[in-house]
């Protein structure tokens, strides 16, 4: 049970950070403090830092550095117009997805009643 | 050393053992994870103040709920299948027992050759090689298959390892 829940748990990261990107820029503590407050999903700052950097290598974030009023400079993540669409065909597919598993559920429950 | 100069050395420090767990990864994706870090760290010092000075307890308190840096170098959770250390464990139990079969019976039948009913002393002393090298494989692969109970491959080499010693001790007496 863990494992597929692990699993699970990292095929959704992607996944989660692009829809709250989706929502508006923002820049890291903020997301990460977004991201943490879903607790099933257990993310933390070693799995999203990574996963930003990555997104921005691949053209789905853009970031705009700016002046913080402590420490060092902000860096905001934003979608580009790539990860727009990706974000798109990713919520597309998981209604698909959630329909289907609810459907094979139903029918599952169904059959044994 | 001031306060400042001492946190400053508190984060540099935490960054830098970041920086050691980060493996092969290219410099400029190491420098923006370790900048990413550091405001990290600004930012949930800042949240924690309200306004007053930051003290190097404020500083210990953020850092201890953060991700420790071991846990930069390793796939993020869920990365890693999991149970893969005990699969491996596993596997490398069950080679060691079919393995010590296989070379103390390839021993057992040179030792068989070579050893003639004439010979003698240090030449018949070689045939304790082969049942020494069998029973020291076969334990070995029972230890590692009970450490690795939870994956196939360690239950495939106790049983494996239980039945060749059990046989082989029945074989004997």
């Amino acid at each position: 049970m863990r494992s597929w829940v692990t699993q699970l748990r990292k095929g959704l990261l992607e996944f989660c950070v692009l829809n709250v990107l989706s929502k508006g820029e923002s820049y890291g503590y903020e997301l990460v403090r977004r991201l943490e407050g879903l607790q099933e999903l257990a993310i933390t700052e070693s799995t999203v830092y990574p996963i930003l950097n990555r997104l921005r290598k691949d053209g789905y974030v853009r970031v705009r550095v700016a002046v913080s009023g402590f420490g060092p400079p902000r860096r905001y993540f934003s979608l580009t117009a790539l990860g727009t669409r990706r974000v798109q065909e990713m919520n597309a597919y998981w209604d698909d997805l959630c329909s289907s598993v609810g459907t094979l559920r139903k029918r599952d429950m169904k059959e044994n009643s | 050393m001031n306060t400042e100069t001492e946190l400053q050395r508190r984060v540099q420090d935490f960054l830098d053992r970041v920086a050691a767990h980060l493996g092969p990864a290219p410099d400029d994706e190491k420098r923006e994870l370790l900048s990413d870090l550091e405001s990290h760290i600004h930012e949930a010092l800042e949240s924690r103040l309200s306004g007053r000075k930051a003290a190097p307890e404020d500083l210990q308190a953020v850092l201890a709920e953060m991700d420790p840096p071991e846990s930069y170098g390793e796939p993020a959770e869920g990365q890693r299948p999991a149970g893969s250390g005990k699969r491996t464990l596993g596997l490398t139990a069950l080679c060691i027992s079919l393995g010590s079969l296989l070379v103390a019976m390839l021993l057992a039948a040179l030792v068989y050759i070579l050893v003639s009913p004439r010979t003698s002393g240090l030449l018949e002393m070689m045939t304790w090689i082969p049942a020494f090298l069998f029973f020291a494989g076969q334990i070995t692969a029972l230890v590692l298959g009970i450490l690795s109970w939870s994956s196939p491959f360690g239950k495939a080499a106790v049983i494996t390892s239980s039945a060749l010693i059990a046989l082989t001790v029945l074989l004997a007496t």
